[in-house]
């Protein structure tokens, strides 16, 4: 519901009105450097976390401790990888002056709006990736002692769902700041 | 098909459907088109991650439930500003 309220926020004052409360416009132009390779491939990033996620927990449920802390160690690689990939993008942001009071937001004052949707939405997201990390990372710890457990493979499952949920957020981040 | 063999089947199909959503930002479809292009793309991925891979299709009905009740009050906030945002009389 975070995200929903959020994402649905930022859709109607997005589509509600083409400019700010002084008439600046409040959306990025065609042209705009949003680093739509930087967000494709982290897409591609996180739909294959989710793919060795489905992998770990089919390994867990078979009790197959290799198999698992293997497809688990992507997973983890995976989302480091993410994070990595959108600190760059974040970098590249800051770079070219998407930050409060910079010449450029100075000169573009609406698109204070949107970059404040962007760092929140994507800082949350993220936020909620580095929380997956620790719970996967946990997971991958136990499992030499505890891949036995019928209940280790139920804890699995619920890591997985929470990787998932990750991974839909950001199916819908995706092309509300990047593709329209 | 074993759900290994399913799953990679499905990464793929992902991987395949992320792309074109990505060529299809670029048709320059106008503002109301590009939107609903965009955002049925998501639904189906969203859809596809869901079903299989969070395994929805097989849950019991309590984790469908909260999921369904999730998606429905995101819906009803979403559908209920449309008519505010004009989106479809632009």
């Amino acid at each position: 519901m975070l995200f929903g309220g959020f994402l649905v926020s930022y859709f109607m004052l997005r589509y509600g009105s083409s400019v700010c409360a002084i008439g600046a416009p409040a959306w990025p132009k065609e042209g705009y450097p949003v680093g739509l390779a930087l967000a494709t491939t982290n897409t591609l990033i996180l739909i294959s976390s989710s793919y060795t996620m489905v992998r770990a927990v089919l390994a867990s449920e078979k009790h197959d401790e290799k198999t698992f802390s293997r497809f688990m160690g992507y997973t983890i690689f995976l989302g480091l990888l993410f994070l990595c990939v959108k600190i760059g993008e974040y970098a590249l942001k800051i770079h070219h002056g998407y930050f409060p009071r910079s010449p450029f937001m100075e000169a573009n004052p609406g698109l204070n709006i949107f970059i404040s949707f962007y760092f929140v939405l994507t800082g949350f997201h993220g936020l909620h990736v580095v929380i997956g990390i620790l719970w996967n990372w946990l997971l991958k710890r136990g499992a030499p002692r505890r891949i036995a457990s019928p209940a280790f493979a139920r804890k699995v499952e619920y890591a997985g769902l929470y990787w998932h949920f990750v991974d839909v957020v950001w199916v819908f981040l995706f092309p509300l700041f990047y593709l329209i | 098909m074993n759900e290994e063999k399913f799953s990679t089947v499905l990464f793929i199909g992902l991987v395949f459907v992320t792309l074109v959503s990505v060529g299809a930002s670029r048709l320059h479809l106008g503002s109301g088109m590009a939107v609903t292009v965009a955002l049925a793309f998501a639904a189906f991925k969203a859809f596809l991650i869901g079903w299989y891979f969070m395994r929805l299709k097989t849950a019991g009905a309590v984790p469908r439930g909260a999921v369904i009740v999730g998606v429905l009050a995101v819906l009803i906030l979403a559908f209920g500003i449309f008519p505010d945002v004009g989106l479809f009389n632009r």
